[in-house]
Parts: structure tokens; sequence; C-alpha cells
């Protein structure tokens, strides 16, 4: 189950030069969270529908 | 190690006391809090308490001297044990602080802490101290990194076993070649989603009309709850104190980023942005979580619990959110579990905290990747039976790369969710036992076995003491993974028995 090797080696994790990837990456988590709330939300919407 | 020699005992000693250093490190912070709110009386509960670490911990590194390396019989009794002992030394605050009935009902808060689990027993929650506060919060933080992550980011100097002590944590994925960078890039991951989460729930709590200081202490302390999917909180009425959406969504965005992968978040931050509808585990999450937010929404609409839309998702999203990904953050009273969700809300509760998260993650239960690989098993085995005899049928699953499910894959995620499904039929017992119904004793036992927390009412101080000790026991097996605990215990047996 482990992935052993998933990234190339880094030179500093720190790197400013690396930010603006992991602030993307962030943002990506973020949308599928949102994704997540709003299927959740239409879900809510039609059982409103069925028993108003 | 089934017939461990003096050497061995040393190497766990010196090792053990490593971390318990780490723990004793960790209370600087409470310390440091109380200090600022001149709160001299928990400032010296946890004095007590790093003295207690340090001793222990110097302790050990003195009669244990050894230059041998860690084996990974070794690194799995290393981390149980010292999950343990920092535990019993980690109470002390706790128990001074005179907020707890008993020295084991401190332990029961700080195993729960540890393991991110979130319930809890201390009483009076809403005027406990700052300093104790800001020590159950850094608790649960750093449980949720894992303490041996935190020894090894902070503590180890490159040696080769270090790796066989972060395995024995229940972590087993490198992100990058070398074990301590890769505890560093957990804790990288951590930080930045630290300053994110903390400033937005900042904010949140000063629009609400928070004091400025409170706003950021409760940020922090909230978000630290939420990534370590720990589902600790400031107040006794947890995020539903706040009353709010933004706070929510917030607290969702947080605790599920907290319960992804590790790998998962080094992979999409390095640029496989891909990784996040592909990797098997965020789309088992997803199609769980969705499939019980669906039956739990159309139970409670059809039953008339919640007036609209908006609140019915804002109740039932966040509840399963909280459930799945093992928070244990609500936004109900914990009887309305059982007075309004009822045994089908409270069933599809149960099933989310039973299968949790993500593995490699600050999550418990289950785990995503192991239910997504034995539901594959189960359609390669359906796709075989359909195929010409001749045909070779392969499947793969995609986790950060695309893998071949074979054999040993899914007897691993078999024996795992088979140790799992009986944990869980134990704590069930032993609750119906202790005289509660069943589908509150599975509710419940549920909760504490896969680090979740959610509680409907079961774990209050003046539950029975034997329960408490059968959910200290589950919460610490339920995050640990098994191996570890039983190599702990195999290793107590060879040395009761002589060799």
């Amino acid at each position: 189950m482990a992935a052993k090797r998933s990234v190339e080696i880094p030179r500093g994790l720190t790197d400013p030069k690396r930010w603006p990837g992991y602030l993307a990456g962030m943002a990506t988590e973020t949308a599928y969270v949102a994704a997540l709330i709003a299927v959740a939300f239409a879900i809510a919407l039609v059982a409103r529908v069925i028993w108003p | 190690m089934l017939r461990p020699r003096f050497e061995d005992h040393l190497v766990i000693g010196k090792y053990t006391g490593k971390v318990i250093i780490g723990v004793g490190l960790l209370m600087a912070i409470p310390l440091v809090t109380s200090l600022v709110f001149a709160e001299w009386d928990t400032a010296i509960d946890f004095v007590i308490g790093m003295a207690a670490c340090f001793v222990f911990g110097l302790a050990t590194q003195i009669a244990c001297r050894t230059d041998k390396d860690l084996e990974w019989s070794h690194g799995l009794v290393v981390a149980s044990g010292s999950w343990l002992v920092a535990t019993a030394l980690g109470a002390l605050p706790h128990y001074l602080s005179g907020h707890e009935g008993s020295y084991l009902d401190a332990m029961f808060d700080v195993m729960s802490g540890y393991t991110t689990t979130g319930l809890y027993l201390l009483q009076d929650l809403d005027h406990v101290s700052h300093g104790l506060n800001m020590w159950r919060h850094v608790l649960t933080y750093a449980g949720g990194q894992g303490i041996v992550v935190i020894a090894l980011a902070f503590l180890f100097r490159g040696t080769a076993g270090a790796y066989k002590v972060y395995v024995g944590e229940g972590k087993d994925e490198r992100l990058l070649p070398n074990v301590i960078n890769t505890a560093r890039a957990i804790w990288l991951v951590s930080l930045a989603w630290l300053a994110v989460g903390w400033v937005a729930l900042s904010i949140a709590g000063l629009a609400l009309g928070q004091e400025p200081v409170r706003a950021v202490l409760h940020g922090l302390w909230v978000y630290m709850g939420a990534w370590s999917t720990g589902g600790f909180a400031p107040q006794s009425y947890n995020t539903m104190y706040y009353h709010s959406i933004v706070y929510e969504v917030l607290c969702a965005i947080v605790m599920v980023a907290g319960s992804f992968n590790f790998a998962l978040h080094w992979a999409v931050w390095t640029g496989k942005r891909s990784e996040i509808r592909k990797n098997i585990e965020t789309v088992s999450f997803a199609i769980t979580l969705t499939a019980l937010v669906l039956l739990a929404t159309f139970v409670l609409a059809r039953e008339g619990v919640y007036s609209d839309a908006v609140i019915l998702t804002r109740k039932v999203f966040y509840q399963l959110a909280s459930g799945h990904t093992t928070t244990g953050f609500a936004t109900i009273f914990s009887r309305a579990f059982v007075t309004q969700w009822g045994p089908v809300g409270m069933l599809a509760t149960t099933i989310a905290m039973a299968i949790g998260a993500s593995a490699c993650s600050t999550a418990g239960g289950i785990k995503g990747i192991r239910v997504g690989v034995i539901a594959r098993a189960f359609f390669h085995d359906v796709r075989k039976m359909l195929a010409p005899e001749s045909a070779l049928v392969r499947t793969t699953y995609h986790h950060i790369r695309d893998v071949a499910l074979e054999d040993p894959i899914v007897r691993s995620a078999m024996t795992i969710t088979l140790a799992y499904v009986v944990m869980y039929l134990v704590v069930t017992v032993a609750g119906v036992v202790s005289g509660y119904p069943v589908v509150e004793a599975a509710f419940e036992g549920v909760s504490a076995a896969s680090n979740t927390g959610l509680s409907c009412g079961i774990s209050v101080p003046s539950m029975p003491a034997a329960l408490k000790v059968v959910y200290i026991l589950a919460m610490w097996l339920g995050r640990l993974e098994f191996m570890s605990v039983f190599a702990l215990v195999g290793y107590g047996v060879s040395i009761v028995r002589g060799r």
C-alpha cells in the first residue's frame, strides 16, 4: 500500500519557488470539499421537493 | 524479539525516552500560554508535567546507553509503548487542574487527544484555563502528526532505524526518499494549512463579534481540532457554539483536508493536481460520504426534522463529514442523534465513522484505501467469473501511481479490516454489557475505536470505569492499527516468560 517515491527529491522544502505550487494544491483540495458540499446541497434540495 | 536480549531492552528504552522528552518539550507551549495569561496554578501543573517527562526521558538515556540501531520489532514496540507512557505522563496537568474526576478520566482525555479521538470526560470545559485548553489542542494536533513524527523531525539525528518507528505509528508512506525529510514534509503541509486555517477562523470569529484575543485563540484551537481530525473544541457546545455557516464551512474544509493522505497532499502540492479526482482514497471517500448523506438526508427530510434545505445540508453534511473524516466536531447536541436522527441516522453516522478517511493521515477507522481495494477486488472477481476461462483479467487502482491489484494487497486490506470489525464488535458488546442500548453502544464504541469522537451521550464521567478502560484501549489500538500494539504485547509476554 505504500507509495515509496512519489515526487522528485527537493533541494529545500521551503524554497519560495515552491510556494505557488503549494497554494495551488491547497486551492485544489478546497475545491474538492466545495464540490462535496454542493452535491450534499443538491441532495437536500431533492429531498425537500419529495418531502416538502 | 521473541527472545529479547538485554540490548533489545536498551534500544527500546533509549528511543522511548527520546519520544517522551519530545512530549515534555511540547508542554512548553501550554506553559508559556499559562504564563502569558497569568494562570500561575496551571503553569505549575505544566512544570510538574515537564519535569516528569524529562526525568523519565533523561533516566532512560542514561540507563539505556547503546549504539545499536532500531530493528523493525523495536520500532513497533517503541511506537506503541511510547504512546502509553506519553498518556500516563501527559495526564498529569489534566489531573492536577482539578477538572478531572480521577486519574483514569485524565488518561482517557489524553489518550483521546493523542489518538485524535475527541471524546472527553473533563468537567466544566467552558471554564478551564487557557493553558489547559492549549494543551488539549496541542495534544490532538501533535497526535495527528504522530508523536513519533515529532521526535523524528526534531530529535532523531538521521538514524537508519527511524523509519521503523514511523511505520510502527501507522504511517507507511514515504513522501520523500529520506524518512526524516518525509516527517518534515508532513509538518510543512500541516503548518502551511495551520497558517491559512488559523487566520481564516480567527477572522470568522472576529466577524462573529468575539474579542480579538478570544477569536485568535478559538481560531487556533478549532483549527487544531479540525486539521488533526481530533474534534476537541474550547467550548462544551463544540462547534455548534459559533452558530455560523462560515465557521462550519471553514471547519469542513480543514477537517476534510486534514483527513487526506499526506502522500496525496504532497502529490497535489507538487503538481499532480489530477491526483485528487483519481486517487482511490478520495474517490472512495466521495462515494461513501455521498451515499450516506443521501440516506440520512432522505430519512431526516421524510421525518421533517429540519425546516429547509440549507439547514438540512448544514446538519447532515457536517455531522457525516465529521464522522467520515473521524473528526468528531458536532453542530447538534449529543442526545439529538438518539432523539432526532433515530436508528437510521445513527447507523449512517456509525458506518461513516467505521470506514474513516485516508491512510497515512491524521484520521482513524478502516480507511478509504482498504475499502477501495476490497471493492476493486470484489469487482475483479465478478469480471473474472464473467470472462472466458482463457482471458487474463487484470485490475489496477490508482494511489499516486497505478498499482496492480494483487492478492497480498487484498489480503492485507482484508486482515486489517477484519481486525477493525472485530474491535467494533468488542466495544459494542462492552457497551451493551455496561447497560446501554445496542444502537447507542455501537455508535459510541465505533466512535472511540475509529478515533472519531462523536458522542450520543455515553462518554460522561459517570460511565463505568471498565468501559472507560475499554475505550482507552480501543482508541490506542485503532490509532496504531494493531500491529505495533500486538508487538508490544508479545514483547511484554516474552519478558514475563523469561525469554
